[in-house]
């Protein structure tokens, strides 16, 4: 539903998420401003949902992207094994060795501030997982009598990895995206958070809580509403998950 | 100089460079300006503490710990105000901050020559160990502050002579106008001669001052404890028996502190709470005038800013009225002048390049770039302050063509690209710790001369260079002032810095609590606070 909300915006709000109105500053909700405004007089119901569709946006198309380089990388070493699979290993070990959270700011401290930084710091990082669910997946299937077969017929690797590997791994690594979206967009919203997530003025749910904190004892909706739709944004996306997963393994 | 850029909870851009111009400051800073009543021998020029009641502990929550007690070395101001609490300076600053008062000196006399300038001491005054005050214990600490890092604000003392043990004669290579002022920096506070025998790392675990408390505990990064200096040299004061100096950088924490009793004093109120803590029976917010200024840098290193019609532009397009409501919650008022009107010789008629969108579009078409230009507003991340004025600033700049992109980064990392020179605009803060604007001027505006390219900006004015050189050469106070207004004038018209708002030093505390001041160097005086 709140993917739903998030691309609907523009016809469910009639207000901007980032011209300022200075004279309708830290308004409280009325029916006007469902949620109040912030102290530049923006609107909070519509800063909201637009910074959902960027929170969302950017958790989705990085995930993406972890997903198919990762699942890639993971099928060239676990079907080619030798030296692929060595420096292929080494690199995710490299990227395991450090806490998430540390590479990921690392990373976008060095890169500077910035959706691409986002994208690529993310992306960076999260590709290894995928790529470790996949090589091991593969290392087990490969073996099995009907990839021998296909082998056997002098199908061309690439034809065995597509057409008979891949849809028998492939399970796994999309049960846990769901739970990897999640994280994504924890990861975004903490970014925003601490400064370092996309540049005023787009709305974003960290910066917005960021934004709101110095208004806790004031004005407590500006910090707690982006807060709770995390939440629940968290929760809706892990139950969509678990179902995925159960639809999955009952086939 | 100071340019404290807030340290919020997230805080801190800080680069320290010669003038310490990027200095830390938490949002705030407290204050307390008036010596009350002290010693016999002077008139009080504040209010007098007629109730005074004596005993009492004091708990005082800031929003940064001192990076160390050591004067000569304070370069934030956390250290600097802690440190005024334990040693004491030659002349202070008055309660208007536009003058010198005498302290543990009680008179000078200047030569004919304007070179060597003989300092009287106060008698009876005495160091925390019993052990009185004399000229070798001002040599020391001079020669010792020549070899700190604000030694510059002693650039022109040649030698120190000790004639008697109440007298100090400073030699200058040349006439020092400032010099009064310089007397009264944090960095020159009075230290016993030779630490006493001991090195500087055993001498500050337990340090000997003239200041009204002396240290008793320090746990770092939690709190400061310091108790009543039983032979301060002003009658009947310190009132307080011990002051407990908390470190709360969260703003909220401190609120709540304040509101629950377990603070007395908070630094740094916000804002957005001073409405709401105005009506809360049992606490008084104080907002003192400050020195503090705040103004927007822009690099001329980079062309688009080369050029002062563009300057002049982003000055007029600046909505500063938008700025002081939303960020100040009307609590400041639009800067002119880089001169605080807290400091001594600020002009009150410098040219204002303000919110005038005719002006700004007009100033445009004048320029290299009429049809506007991309550039990037950089910032410490989570500083929510600047953070909400770069968004005005960037809808304000569209106006007239100009594309901002908001860029935040770790603070070091900014320090380093202001220091740099690889920013396009970026937030600063100035403050004066001193009865001088000499600590100031030669940093802010005088280029290569004062250390730091003009705050960054590398904004370089012959006359405005030959004027600061003629100010710190003259000891006549009327012949300074118009040179500061002319400098003021001048800086205004080439517009190096979009000048922002003059803000205060917002403190709460509880009713119980009287007698705290704050001057706009924001050193309070905590001999002077008493509970009732």
């Amino acid at each position: 539903m709140i993917i739903g909300l998030a691309l609907a915006a523009p016809l469910i709000t009639s207000y901007s998420p980032t011209v300022l109105n200075p004279s309708q500053g830290l308004l409280a909700p009325s029916l006007h401003h469902l949620l109040g405004t912030d102290e530049l007089g923006r609107d909070v119901w519509t800063r909201l949902l637009y910074g959902a569709r960027v929170d969302l946006e950017i958790a989705f198309l990085a995930v993406l992207a972890s997903f198919v380089f990762g699942t890639a990388v993971g099928c060239v070493a676990g079907f080619f094994g030798g030296w692929a699979d060595v420096v292929a290993m080494r690199a995710v070990d490299v990227i395991l060795a450090f806490p998430f959270f540390v590479l990921v700011i690392a990373l976008v401290f060095i890169l500077g501030p910035g959706t691409k930084s986002i994208y690529i710091a993310i992306i960076a990082t999260d590709w290894v997982s995928y790529t470790w669910i996949i090589r091991k997946e593969i290392l087990s299937t490969k073996r099995l009598e009907f990839i021998l077969a296909a082998s056997a017929l002098g199908y061309r690797p690439l034809r065995i990895i597509i057409r008979h590997l891949i849809p028998n791994v492939i399970t796994q690594a999309i049960v846990y995206s769901m739970s990897d979206i999640v994280f994504t967009i924890l990861t975004i919203v903490t970014l925003g958070f601490l400064g370092l997530g996309v540049p005023p003025p787009t709305p974003e749910w960290g910066s917005m809580m960021s934004d709101g904190q110095q208004f806790i004892t004031s004005h407590w909706q500006l910090a707690t509403v982006p807060g709770i739709a995390v939440v629940i944004i968290g929760i809706g996306l892990s139950l969509f998950g678990d179902g995925i997963a159960d639809r999955l393994r009952v086939e | 100089m100071t340019d404290r850029v807030n340290a919020y909870q997230s805080e801190v851009l800080n680069s320290v460079s010669r003038r310490s111009f990027l200095k830390t400051m938490a949002a705030g800073g407290a204050v307390v300006g008036g010596a009350t009543a002290f010693g016999s021998l002077l008139v009080d020029p504040f209010a007098g503490a007629s109730a005074a009641r004596r005993g009492g502990d004091l708990t005082f929550a800031r929003v940064a710990d001192p990076q160390t007690i050591d004067p000569s070395a304070a370069i934030d101001t956390e250290s600097i105000w802690t440190c005024l609490s334990l040693y004491e300076c030659l002349y202070n600053v008055t309660a208007d901050g536009h003058r010198t008062t005498p302290w543990l000196a009680v008179s000078y006399d200047i030569s004919q020559d304007q070179r060597a300038w003989t300092f009287h001491l106060r008698p009876g005054v005495k160091f925390s160990d019993g052990r009185p005050l004399d000229s070798t214990d001002v040599r020391f600490t001079l020669e010792r502050a020549l070899k700190g890092p604000n030694s510059y604000i002693l650039s022109a003392v040649n030698a120190i002579d000790t004639p008697n043990a109440s007298t100090v004669v400073i030699h200058t290579a040349h006439p020092w106008g400032p010099l009064l002022g310089d007397m009264s920096m944090y960095s020159n506070a009075i230290l016993p001669n030779n630490l006493r025998g001991a090195t500087a790392a055993q001498f500050f675990e337990h340090p000997i001052g003239t200041g009204p408390f002396i240290l008793e505990s320090w746990t770092k990064g939690q709190k400061l404890q310091m108790k009543r200096n039983p032979h301060y040299w002003q009658n009947g004061k310190p009132y307080l028996d011990s002051v407990t100096l908390l470190t709360v950088p969260d703003d909220n924490t401190r609120l709540l502190q304040l509101r629950g009793g377990q603070a007395d004093i908070m630094e740094g109120a916000p804002y957005s709470s001073i409405a709401a803590l105005k009506s809360t029976p049992g606490i008084d917010v104080n907002l003192f005038k400050s020195s503090a200024v705040s103004f927007i840098a822009m690099n001329e290193k980079k062309a688009h800013f080369a050029d002062v019609h563009v300057r002049r532009a982003i000055s007029y397009a600046i909505d500063r009225a938008t700025i002081i409501k939303d960020v100040l919650f009307g609590h400041g008022t639009p800067a002119a002048s880089f001169f605080s009107p807290a400091w001594p010789f600020y002009q009150a008629n410098t040219p204002k390049l303000w919110y005038d969108p005719a002006a700004a579009k007009h100033q445009m078409a004048m320029s290299k770039y009429p049809k506007g230009f991309k550039t990037t507003f950089a910032l410490a991340s989570g500083d929510n302050l600047n953070g909400t004025i770069a968004q005005i600033v960037q809808s304000n700049l569209s106006v007239i063509g100009i594309d901002v992109a908001i860029q935040s980064y770790d603070p070091s990392t900014l320090a380093t690209l202001q220091s740099s020179a690889h920013y396009d605009m970026s937030p600063g803060l100035m403050t004066l710790d001193i009865g001088d604007p000499d600590e100031n001027v030669p940093a802010a505006v005088a280029g290569a001369y004062g250390g730091i390219n003009s705050a960054y900006t590398s904004y370089n004015s012959a006359k405005v260079l030959q004027l600061t050189h003629q100010s710190e050469l003259t000891v006549a106070t009327a012949a300074r002032a118009k040179m500061y207004a002319r400098i003021q004038t001048i800086v205004a018209q080439d517009c190096p810095f979009a000048m922002l708002y003059y803000s205060p030093y917002p403190y709460a505390q509880q009713s119980k609590v009287h007698g705290f001041k704050v001057p706009p160097t924001g050193a309070y005086h905590l001999e002077d606070v008493w509970l009732s």
